[in-house]
């Protein structure tokens, strides 16, 4: 009995062998958000969960693991089974941790799957104050007086920095947070401008408390007509969130590939177009060495970024 | 917007099935240890986003009313908050239950429930746009002046030692120090253990000094049954006179919980431990607090649930939400691609109208299924706590877990837990603890951000009105107790 089933499992095994790339997926997968619910980060793996479950016929599971700024979740896939049955949805905020060391690794230790998209950010500033849009708000901020609404060490701050460095202005620094609580602050003057995407600072567009600067988008969004982009009031910058997903950094290829040709497909499924479209993001697939290439190349950018102005502490 | 129509809606058999669901879900959840309201809402939430949006937006506001209000049942019939923000529940809570009066500990906790969230639905349906908007006023220095209010009231729920509660409350802010400085982006007091880049969870750490210290204080008579069998849940229901005597204390309570709820980023819990203190420190007979004392557990329980409708106000006028469950449903309505702030009202009338609607009903419902379930819940105070222990040791489990995936949360919850045990044989009390795990890092985030805005200068806490006046407050406030106590020991020298 023993040695029959012996025997069997040993052929099925090597029947299987060549086959193994189709047998993926062959239990649910596990997708890890390292930011709470309720931002970019978690909407991107929301918006897909369905679609993925479509094409790929596993169940999917969303499951937020917050904390030490992405980092938590982020070590917790890096130390997951690399059997493509763990998928991490992320976006820069794991190269900013890896950036201030707040991680001991970067991107480096992941199989990096694909990009799906990309999310042009704004500067918003107070309705009330006396600059409106990009030229006056850069002219004011010369003075190097205005508060800047940031998580200190975040992604958000990194585009401040960023800004800086291609118009040559300083901010004063407020540690006011994500998007959420920056925008509150904001909006009771307690800061000056931060950066925000569309989406984010839109309720309080609308209720006349806040104005949109200036888009960093290379051309206006759909959505947002009479918006100006960056480039339109004379500041030639793009600044955009992308949306990545990566996996363990031992999964096998074809697995990484299976799950990257997946997402390819979902780009197209209607729920995914239209959430898109009423979120603002923008399509941009890539995987493969164009993506691996362009991580390192905003890895690289980062890191001299947060050098040049002495933010990396640690 | 018109609200008959969302009471309408709420009237349709598929609606209100979900609104019972919902409220049900949610009191059996914020029941158990371990498992919390917030939780709940996030689990739910791809159930939600397949829903249309005014279902989803049912079901979930009906979760958050039911989970605030579920919290009150095991922290007064076994000591161990079902929810952080019925903490403070416990602290009279039991007592009046383990004097065998179980039936009257729950029923003034769940009126005061109903009271506390129906006061608050006044205050969501007629003052949300002016309420959010005087919130927007508070900065970084006012949340801190406020939070300083409340972390000195730190003094005033120490029973018995106030030195041992000051040590107590200390110790909780140190336990709150480890994990990112989230000012500076840095790592701190990690020691370079990597599990702790995240801190120590407070839930995990709640549980731990609550729950798991009280299974093991009641693991040392795990075959007593409590010595009064004979108890009834006679006085589940308040009389009239009742509430007269309480109605000072319940609108107090239910104004603190609705203002602290429409503040971001403060939530449930803080709103309860302030009305019990202010309670506290304004009652004649101060010395009863902690005793089994109904005031208390009015003053609890009126405001968290007044903390619900207040949580709700900047989230849907302004789209900020006022607690870390209304961040969720505001996740919930994002997903739906429902912006809220002012065109809320315009753009989607049927949600806003759903929500109030549901806000209220939810809360009536909780009522009647709380006080329906009752006997049989106040029967639980007599079943021999063997039986019991170990399924709240794995809910326990179950709920740190819930909450990141990691194990090292579980070990965290256990490790207080004897902690938490050890500092109840001292006799330090355990209030001043969560206190200061909770609000230190309130505390310094929102002075760090304050002094980064004014260049280092401490000025402002005193040239802004509210600023000023929350410092005069809390100075009161921590002088009071004090003053009080050393005139009345001199009256009484007096007298002697």
């Amino acid at each position: 009995m023993r040695r029959r089933e012996f025997v069997a499992g040993t052929l099925a095994a090597t029947m299987a062998a060549p086959a193994l790339a189709q047998s993926y997926p062959d239990k649910p997968i596990r997708i890890i958000v390292p930011n709470p619910p309720g931002g970019s980060a978690d909407y991107i793996a929301r918006f897909f969960q369905a679609p993925l479950q479509r094409v790929l016929g596993q169940p999917l599971a969303v499951a937020n693991v917050v904390g030490a700024g992405t980092a938590v979740g982020n070590r917790q896939v890096r130390d997951s089974a690399p059997d493509g049955h763990t998928v991490l949805a992320v976006h820069q905020a794991l190269l900013t941790a890896a950036t201030l060391k707040v991680m001991d690794f970067g991107p480096e230790a992941f199989a990096q799957v694909a990009q799906v998209a990309t999310e042009y950010v704004a500067v918003i500033v107070n309705r009330k104050a006396p600059y409106q849009d990009l030229p006056s708000f850069l002219a004011a901020a010369k003075s190097g007086e205005l508060k800047a609404g940031v998580q200190i060490g975040a992604i958000n701050h990194f585009l401040f920095l960023s800004l800086g460095d291609a118009t040559g202005v300083k901010f004063r620094y407020v540690n006011t947070g994500g998007g959420g609580p920056t925008r509150t602050a904001l909006a009771g003057g307690h800061v000056d401008c931060a950066f925000l995407t569309v989406n984010e600072a839109k309720p309080l567009v609308d209720s006349g408390d806040l104005t949109i600067a200036g888009i960093f988008a290379p051309q206006r969004l759909p959505s947002w007509p009479n918006l100006k982009t960056a480039r339109e009031q004379g500041t030639n910058l793009l600044l955009n969130l992308n949306y990545w997903w990566w996996m363990p950094k031992a999964t096998p290829r074809d697995r990484v590939d299976r799950f990257a040709e997946a997402l390819r497909a979902s780009m197209s499924d209607s729920e995914v177009v239209q959430k898109f479209a009423e979120f603002n993001m923008s399509p941009a697939f890539l995987k493969g060495p164009e993506l691996e290439a362009e991580i390192a190349r905003q890895y690289e950018a980062m890191k001299k970024l947060a050098e040049r102005n002495n933010v990396t502490a640690g | 917007m018109d609200l008959t129509q969302g009471f309408l809606h709420l009237l349709t058999p598929g609606p209100f099935g979900l609104l019972m669901l919902g409220t049900l879900l949610g009191i059996i959840v914020g029941a158990l240890p371990g498992l919390t309201g917030g939780a709940l809402l996030a689990l739910s939430l791809p159930f939600t986003y397949r829903m249309p949006s005014v279902d989803g937006v049912i079901l979930m506001t009906a979760m958050y009313v039911g989970g605030i209000s579920g919290g009150l049942i095991t922290a007064t019939l076994m000591r161990i908050p079902g929810e952080p923000s019925a903490v403070v529940t416990t602290l009279d809570g039991f007592p009046m239950a383990r004097a065998g009066q179980p039936g009257r500990a729950l029923g003034l906790g769940i009126s005061a429930s109903l009271i506390g969230g129906a006061l608050s639905w006044v205050a969501l349906v007629t003052l949300s746009p002016t309420m959010a908007r005087l919130a927007l006023v508070f900065g970084p220095f006012e949340n801190f002046a406020l939070v300083l209010m409340a972390l000195v009231l730190i003094a005033a729920l120490s029973q018995g030692s106030v030195v041992k509660g000051l040590l107590s409350g200390l110790f909780g802010m140190l336990v709150s120090f480890p994990g990112i400085d989230e000012t500076s982006g840095q790592k701190r007091l990690t020691f370079g253990v990597t599990e702790l880049d995240g801190g120590f969870s407070s839930l995990a750490v709640i549980l731990g000094v609550f729950a798991i210290s009280q299974v093991l204080a009641d693991a040392m008579h795990a075959n007593q049954r409590f010595e009064r069998l004979d108890a009834n849940v006679k006085g589940i229901f308040l009389s009239p006179r009742e509430y007269v005597h309480q109605a000072w204390n319940i609108i107090r309570s239910a104004v603190i919980g609705v203002w602290i709820g429409i503040l971001p980023g403060v939530g449930a819990s803080i709103s309860s431990i302030v009305a019990y203190s202010t309670a506290k420190n304004m009652s004649k007979t101060p010395e009863k607090f902690g005793t089994g004392f109904a005031d208390g557990i009015v003053a609890a329980e009126t405001a968290n649930n007044a903390n619900t409708g207040g949580a709700l106000i900047p989230m849907i006028t302004l789209g900020i939400p006022g607690s870390p469950a209304a961040s969720i449903l505001l996740a919930a309505l994002l997903m739906h691609n429902i912006q809220p702030g002012p065109t809320l009202f315009t753009n989607s009338p049927e949600v806003v109208s759903a929500l109030m609607a549901t806000h209220l009903f939810s809360h009536i419902v909780m009522y009647v299924m709380m006080v329906a379930g009752c006997m049989m819940i106040a029967r639980l105070m007599y079943i021999q706590r063997a039986y019991i222990l170990p399924i709240i040791i794995v809910l326990c489990v179950v709920g740190a877990l819930a909450e990141n995936g990691r194990m090292f949360d579980i070990w965290t919850m256990i490790g207080f837990g004897v902690i938490g045990f050890a500092l109840e044989m001292a006799a330090v009390p355990l209030g001043p603890f969560v206190i200061g795990l909770i609000l230190a890092p309130l505390a310094e985030g929102q002075l760090r951000a304050g002094l980064m805005a004014s260049n280092g200068s401490l000025l402002p806490l005193i040239e802004r009105p509210v600023t000023l006046s929350f410092l005069l407050v809390s100075l009161l406030m921590f002088v009071w107790p004090f003053w009080r106590d050393r005139r009345r020991s001199r009256r009484t020298a007096a007298i002697v």
